[in-house]
């Protein structure tokens, strides 16, 4: 009678997972799912994360997209929720749990990656007699550890070490890694596996291939100082030359969608501009992160059917200062990224708004309250419509059908561009010119209008275009700190350092505090330096 | 002839030779013959239940005794596990609580009728709301996070410690009026016969059975109570709140257009006086030899908050035959109940905190129902506003319906051949279903989508159906001055659990099966187990017990589990030097060790093993364009085993002054180890953040004393004060497995989501606050955001958090008294609780002027009229874990004070009884706390739902 067996239906062990092939593939599909689903339940039920034990607050890219945007302003949130305050005023501690939330769902996807390794393995499917299995599951294989690596990337980008853990690590206090060492693992692992992925753009819907291998890879090399202090820790190689060599491939396979709102709307997956989406579906992945998040958060009740979403999804949160706006107001006028309406005191904002408008004046473009979300900017840059502004057919309204793009073919265009600055010598100015000025012809509308010289091609020019055309989609503070503007006094904007003014903040704050809990529980980590 | 109070034969009295062992038992007419010499002076007549009567000899040769209840004496044979011991033999620690103990008044659930009763046992209710869960714990419970709830025994059936799906107190289903005695197991000794169940302590309940061969016995009880709420929750009244807001913002502020100008007290408006009503009806007795008692009871009690109200109704039947010349003794117990509950919403209760108090219950439209609510220009609720409190109780109907039987049959047959030899049988069945449903109207604000998704509705059932088979043989023997009980025996329960809970956002029944979320699981125990006693001329005893249990819940390397204990005890007042003392009439040692296991993890049955957990419809992925449900490997330690507790024990039981002084006093310590816990792993190291695992050791160390004493005893007089003091002080030993002075600790006390308020230690009490010390201005203000810099590194940081108190009580003292003078008595009982801490989470959440007026929503929300104290304003990310939020839980709390009036028959009324009285319950609670009730089990006070102050009118009426 101790001999158990689970009879709940939604339980199973192990052995019966993997009876079929169709096993391993849930499983796998499980890791994908982690980037916007925190559960095994809709809702973000059944969490899978339990430090956080809220299931929205512990998901993966709406932690991502916080941290990555509510210290640079890019993005202020009116919640009034402990430790999102702290993130937009520059003074989050190393309690603030949104900071724990991302580190322990990165580490949540590498557990996960490893246990997928773990059992499919040669040894293991020889152990359940499914040789057969062995050369699809390379592919699977090498999807999860680049899964993996990507959750390394973020970690490294965002806690600046981390503890190396692979599928045979045995150690209950691993200790953590940093700098050089961690930035040649990622490295060699991207490396690793990249012969056994899809070629770029050849993966089905919701998988991994080469393209977006090479834009990990290439957002390595060119972060590789601001991670690792040194120029390139892996090879002899110049960095830069490394990234331009990444970055031709890539620009080579994928190509710019001419409309940019393809890129935003339902029915994004079928662009050509995304390199990876990760998929959302009102009814299948009900979770609050990625595209739902971002949404629902920047809308309130007066602009849900804008965005076509239900009362209750308009979770009216986030908003922005005017710094977006700006950036625009410096170019010559016609860029489609800057489309803005101000709809002050106007009851009838609804036939005012067009559907191609991205930013909206609500009630004063000045913010007086970082808390109020009617001041300053909202923005409606992602929006659950078709490109044309119809509805989708799909009957639910709360959750949306918008995926979420995590890599686009323009960030390699600027990437190239910026290594080119940077000093690479295996690129050319013109061609930098060149694809820049594909990427703001496409804002333009198809127009020529906004079009630079290769004098206007300066580090400074590309850190305010990667501003416009990358605004709400979690670039910012990586972008901030590599151009070392994230902390220092001489790059303010209204509410930097949580000052109306702006102020500077300390230099240690380039990356997060080590939460509280992992010091508790790891007697091998170390808190950040000044945290 | 010996006869009972109604002037029946009583069988089975025993009648002594004073001052001898010599003596006989009555027989079934209930006559005896004894054949003294002449020396002997007097004959002592026993039987439990009664007052030993001592009858002088003298000349007599017929002594013919009326034997007279006395439930004091019920005590004297207390129930252990698979037997009965007769308490001045026990080795081990064991009270017996009686009915005559418990206490009376407006009781809902049976764990009520105990508190404050006995030393070594906390009891905390999770508020007043009518069959709320209580928390038991004896002497300071032995786990970290396993399940720290005591075993309970009902009528021989171990029964599961948590409830079912619409119905959190697994315990409210038992009629507290049927039950006869609560008797507690603390020491190993005592407990360890339960093995693996057993580190937590036992309660064996046992149900009232008829007597003998009794004429028909009724007994009918009612009574009627109302309870109010004492105290509420003091926020800005109206002109108070206008006058902040004006304050704050200006009168031409947006905040103050957004004022209305009625004057609302919300926490008027959602609380009510609650009625209560318990009927009860016995008919017990004996017919032919089947002692029989049928009991039927209806109990109705309305919460205090509006809409909440238990409904029970319960059917008891006990059936207690002996055949074969006594040879074959039977017990067959069933319970029935059937209770409907139906919830008051009681997020109500923060909201009438929160609400703003400008605006009115109803808006004179009809819009949400009539409420009054925030809502835009378009008349649609805005979005992440405050709810009105009295639309949350009224829009919500939340209820569910639980039937429970608990039926044993248990057989004990002596063997003919061998009368010391008996075998006993037993078999139980305790089996529940429940179903219940929230729905939420189509017009309630706060559920609003749009004009089609409005509404909620949440339906769910489950089942849960333990059965336990158990079979030991028992042998008993007297060889001159030595004595043995030896028994053996083998035990097999299975736990099983499936249900269904279903979600839908609509009012109606439109399908949505992503939603649908079915569940079942099931555990086994398997056990082997013994007991030998030896007594040695009645003055050493002597008792050892093994059991070895089997849990199907780990994995099959580590499944079994070894629980040993040994105990011995010495009546000191049998010694020749002692036995003829006027002084001393009972004075006995006991000492014991033994060790007990722990292997209950509420919610997880396959907690040892590996599983996957397929992912609902709407969390699945997809591939190309097939969408699939996905499976998630569950972080698990493969090697989780018994968490085992060794405990000590030393104690005294003694009278004096011929019983005037009556106790018991005892020492313990106890050390758990391998303690299963849920433990934050090092990141990534696992495939959940958060493990159950065995982690570290605990000890236990305690003092309890419990004493009675009868200052007055005449015919019409008589008074009786009793106490009981219990000392428990735990300690983590142990936490890793190699000693890191860098290791900090497990965070614990969750609040909200991610906040950890506690940390557990090597070194600490459990559960201690883990807190910044705040910084205070020169009078006395906390200033917002400055802490004190506790390594002086110029950045506060977790490094500077300090353990602060903790919530778990040092000192529990109970005090009670009952005085009885001619027909009127009266009784008091009441509690301290000493050296507790409590953190004031609605004072950390609303003593602030923060967000009064929320700019977004454009909508007010009230604060504590304290607010101004803290004058907060910003938000500090480090505030939550303020000291300033950790008060004082000392307190003082009158439970219960009952006077009544016996009258001798009803209406003159021949073989009739009748009792009237009046009890105030929960009357006065002394306390320096800020918040409503310092009482909360876990030290984090959350919105408690209030504890009502009850006037209770009752009448017992016998025949």
């Amino acid at each position: 009678d101790l001999d158990v067996t689970p009879i709940d239906p939604n339980v199973t062990f192990e052995n019966e997972v993997f009876e079929t092939a169709d096993g391993y593939t849930q499983v796998l599909g499980k890791i994908y799912a982690g980037y916007h689903v925190a559960g095994q339940k809709g809702n973000d039920n059944e969490s899978d994360v339990s430090t956080i034990s809220d299931g929205g607050m512990s998901s993966y890219l709406r932690n991502y997209w916080n941290l990555q945007l509510l210290p640079t302003g890019e993005a202020l949130n009116a919640w009034n929720d402990n430790g999102l305050v702290p993130l937009q005023n520059g003074e989050w501690s190393a309690d603030n749990q949104y900071v724990a939330g991302m580190f322990y769902r990165l580490y949540y996807m590498i557990a996960l990656t490893n246990e997928f390794l773990r059992q499919s393995s040669d040894a293991k499917l020889d152990e359940r007699g499914q040789g057969d299995l062995k050369e699809s599951m390379k592919q699977m294989r090498a999807e999860a550890r680049l899964v993996r690596a990507i959750a390394y990337y973020h970690g490294m980008d965002f806690y600046g070490k981390m503890s190396w853990i692979t599928e045979a690590t045995t150690d209950q206090y691993p200790k953590s890694i940093e700098g050089a060492e961690l930035f040649s693992n990622v490295i060699n692992e991207l490396n690793e596996i990249e012969e056994f992925l899809p070629e770029a753009g050849k993966a089905e819907y919701g998988r991994m291939d080469k393209g977006t291998l090479w834009m990990v890879k290439a957002k390595m090399f060119l972060n590789a100082k601001p991670f690792t202090g040194q120029d390139n820790p892996v090879s002899g190689v110049n960095s830069m030359e490394e990234v331009v060599n990444i970055t031709k491939q890539v620009n080579g396979a994928y190509t710019l969608d001419p409309n940019l709102l393809t890129l935003f709307s339902v029915g994004n997956e079928n662009t050509t501009g995304i390199i990876h989406n990760v998929p959302l579906d009102p009814v299948r992945t009900q979770g609050f992160s990625a595209t739902q998040y971002v949404i629902s958060a920047g809308t309130n009740g007066r602009f849900s059917d804008f965005v076509n979403v239900s009362n209750g999804a308009a979770w009216g949160g986030n908003h922005a200062t005017r710094s977006i706006y700006d950036k625009f107001q410096s170019r010559p006028s016609g860029d489609l990224r800057g489309k803005t309406e101000d709809v002050k005191d106007d009851d009838e904002l609804a036939s005012k708004l067009e559907f191609n408008t991205l930013l909206v004046i609500n009630s004063g473009l000045e913010v007086d309250d970082p808390l109020n979300y009617t001041q300053g900017l909202n923005i409606f840059k992602f929006r659950n419509r078709n490109v044309d502004g119809s509805k989708p057919a799909i009957a639910e309204s709360y959750f949306v059908d918008t995926d979420w793009p995590l890599f686009r073919v323009a960030d390699s265009y600027l990437m190239y561009a910026e290594a080119v600055l940077r000093g690479a010598s295996n690129g050319t100015k013109g061609e930098a010119l060149n694809l820049v000025n594909q990427v703001i012809t496409r804002a333009y509308g198809g127009s020529t209008a906004g079009n630079i010289i290769e004098a206007d091609l300066t580090l400074d020019f590309l850190l305010e275009e990667r501003g416009r055309e990358f605004y709400w989609e979690g670039y910012r503070r990586q972008d901030l700190v590599r151009f070392e503007k994230f902390t220092s006094a001489t790059y303010l904007w209204p509410w930097k350092g949580g000052e109306q003014g702006g102020r500077a903040l300390d230099a240690h704050r380039n990356v997060y505090p080590i939460p509280t809990q992992e010091l508790a529980a790891n007697p091998n980590a170390s808190q950040n330096t000044g945290y | 002839t010996v006869v009972d109070e109604n002037g029946s034969p009583l069988p089975g009295v025993a009648v002594i030779i004073k001052g001898t062992t010599q003596g006989t038992t009555t027989n079934f007419d209930g006559q005896y013959v004894l054949n003294v010499s002449s020396s002997a002076e007097e004959l002592s007549f026993s039987y439990i239940g009664y007052i030993t009567k001592d009858v002088l000899i003298g000349t007599q040769t017929v002594i013919d005794v009326p034997m007279e209840v006395d439930a004091e004496q019920l005590e004297e044979v207390v129930v252990i596990g698979y037997g009965s011991v007769k308490k001045e033999d026990a080795t081990g620690s064991v009270q017996a609580i009686t009915a005559e103990d418990m206490n009376k008044g407006a009781i809902t659930s049976p764990q009520d009728l105990m508190v404050g009763k006995t030393a070594g046992i906390q009891i905390t209710s999770s508020g007043g709301a009518p069959g709320a869960n209580s928390t038991i714990r004896i002497r300071g419970g032995a786990s970290m996070s396993a399940n720290n709830d005591p075993l309970i025994v009902i009528d021989g059936v171990p029964v599961a410690s948590d409830g079912i799906n619409g119905m959190a107190n697994p315990l409210a289903t038992v009629n507290p009026d049927d039950i006869a005695t609560f008797t507690v197991l603390k020491d190993a000794s005592a407990t360890a016969i339960y093995g693996s169940r057993a580190s937590n302590g036992v309660i064996i309940i046992t149900t009232k059975t008829g007597n003998g061969n009794d004429k028909l016995k009724v007994d009918y009880s009612s009574k009627y109570s109302i309870g109010v709420t004492s105290k509420r929750v003091s926020v800005y009244e109206a002109d108070e709140y206008r006058n902040l807001v004006t304050t704050l913002y200006g009168n031409e502020s947006d905040a103050y257009n957004a004022m209305g100008d009625a004057n609302t007290n919300w926490q008027d408006e959602i609380y009510r006086p609650a009625f209560g009503m318990d009927q009860n009806v016995s008919f017990s007795g004996g017919v032919k030899n089947l002692p029989y008692r049928l009991s039927v009871g209806y109990n109705t009690q309305d919460g205090v908050l509006k809409t909440d109200n238990i409904q029970r109704t319960s059917v008891g039947i006990s059936l207690t035959p002996k055949f074969f010349d006594d040879h074959l003794s039977v017990n067959f117990n069933a319970k029935g109940t059937h209770v409907k509950n139906k919830f008051a919403n009681q997020d109500a209760i923060g909201a009438a905190i929160g609400f703003d108090p400008t605006h009115p219950v109803r808006s004179g439209n009809n819009d949400w129902g009539g409420y009054w609510q925030w809502v835009d220009e378009s008349g649609k609720p805005k979005a992440y506003t405050p709810v009105n409190p009295v639309a949350l109780l009224n829009q919500r109907d939340d209820q569910s319906t639980v039937n429970r039987g608990i039926v044993n049959l248990a057989l004990d047959y002596k063997f003919h051949f061998l009368p010391e030899l008996s075998a006993n049988m037993n078999f139980g069945m305790d089996a529940a279903n429940s179903e219940g449903g929230k729905y939420t109207s189509p017009d309630a604000s706060w559920v609003y989508q749009d004009s089609l998704i409005r509404g909620e509705q949440e339906v769910y059932n489950q089942e849960k159906r333990n059965t336990v088979f158990d079979f030991y043989l028992k042998y008993g023997k007297e060889i001159g001055m030595h004595r043995f009980d030896v028994m053996g025996g083998y035990s097999w329960q299975h736990f099983h659990n499936q249900g269904h809970t279903y979600k839908n956002d609509y009012f109606d029944n439109r399908p949505d099966p992503t939603l649908d979320q079915p569940f079942a699981s099931e555990y086994y125990l398997v056990s082997f187990y013994g007991r030998a006693n030896y007594t040695l001329n009645n003055k050493y005893l002597l008792t050892a017990t093994v059991r070895q249990d089997g849990t199907s819940r780990f994995s099959k390397n580590n499944r079994w589990g070894l629980f040993p204990s040994l105990a011995f005890a010495w009546k000191i007042n049998e010694e020749s030097f002692l036995k003829s003392s006027e002084l001393v009439n009972e004075l006995k040692l006991r000492g014991g060790w033994g060790i007990t296991g722990q292997q209950d993890i509420t919610g997880n049955d396959y907690v040892g093993y590996g599983t996957y957990t397929l992912s609902n419809g709407g969390a699945q992925y997809v591939f190309g364009d097939s969408w699939f449900n996905t499976y998630r490997p569950n972080g698990f330690d493969p090697n989780l085993k018994w968490e085992e507790t060794v405990n000590i024990n030393a104690g005294i039981d003694f009278k004096i002054l011929d019983s005037r002084i009556s106790g018991s006093f005892d020492v313990y310590h106890r050390e758990t180890k391998d303690l299963i816990n849920t433990v934050t792993v090092a990141a990534g190291t696992n495939l959940s953040d958060r493990i159950v695992s065995n982690v570290g050791s605990l000890e236990n160390t305690g003092v309890e004393l419990n004493l009675l004493t009868i200052p007055v005893i005449t015919d019409d007089f008589y008074w009786e004060v009793g106490g009981n003091f219990t000392y428990n002080r735990n300690q983590i030993t142990k936490l890793t497995t190699v000693d890191d002075p860098n290791y900090k600790g497990l965070p614990t006390g969750e609040f909200g989501s991610g906040n950890f308020l506690q940390l557990q230690q090597v070194g600490q009490s459990l559960n201690s606050f883990y807190v910044y010390e705040q910084v205070y201005s020169d009078d006395g203000h906390p200033l917002e955001g400055v802490y004190v810099d506790q390594n002086g590194d110029g950045i506060i940081n977790a490094d500077d958090k300090i353990i602060y108190g903790n919530s778990v009580p040092d000192f529990l003292v109970g005090i009670n008294t009952r005085v009885s003078y001619k027909n009127w008595d009266f009784s008091l009982s009441g509690r301290f609780q000493f050296n507790a801490q409590i953190y004031n989470g609605i004072a950390q959440g609303s003593e602030n002027w923060n967000f009064i007026y929320n700019p977004t929503t454009r909508a007010l929300s009230n604060k504590l009229s304290s607010s101004g104290s803290t004058g907060f304003l910003q938000t500090d990310e480090k505030r939550i874990f303020s000291s300033h939020w950790i008060e004082n839980a000392d307190f003082f709390r009158l439970d219960n004070v009952t006077i009544g009036y016996n009258f001798k028959s009803i209406l003159g009324l021949k073989d009739t009884r009748m009792r009237m009285y009046l009890t105030g319950q929960n009357l006065l609670v002394a306390s320096s706390y800020g918040g409503l009730d310092p009482e909360v089990f876990n030290g984090i006070d959350n919105n408690i739902y209030p504890r009502p102050t009850t006037i209770l009118f009752g009448l017992n009426l016998g025949f």
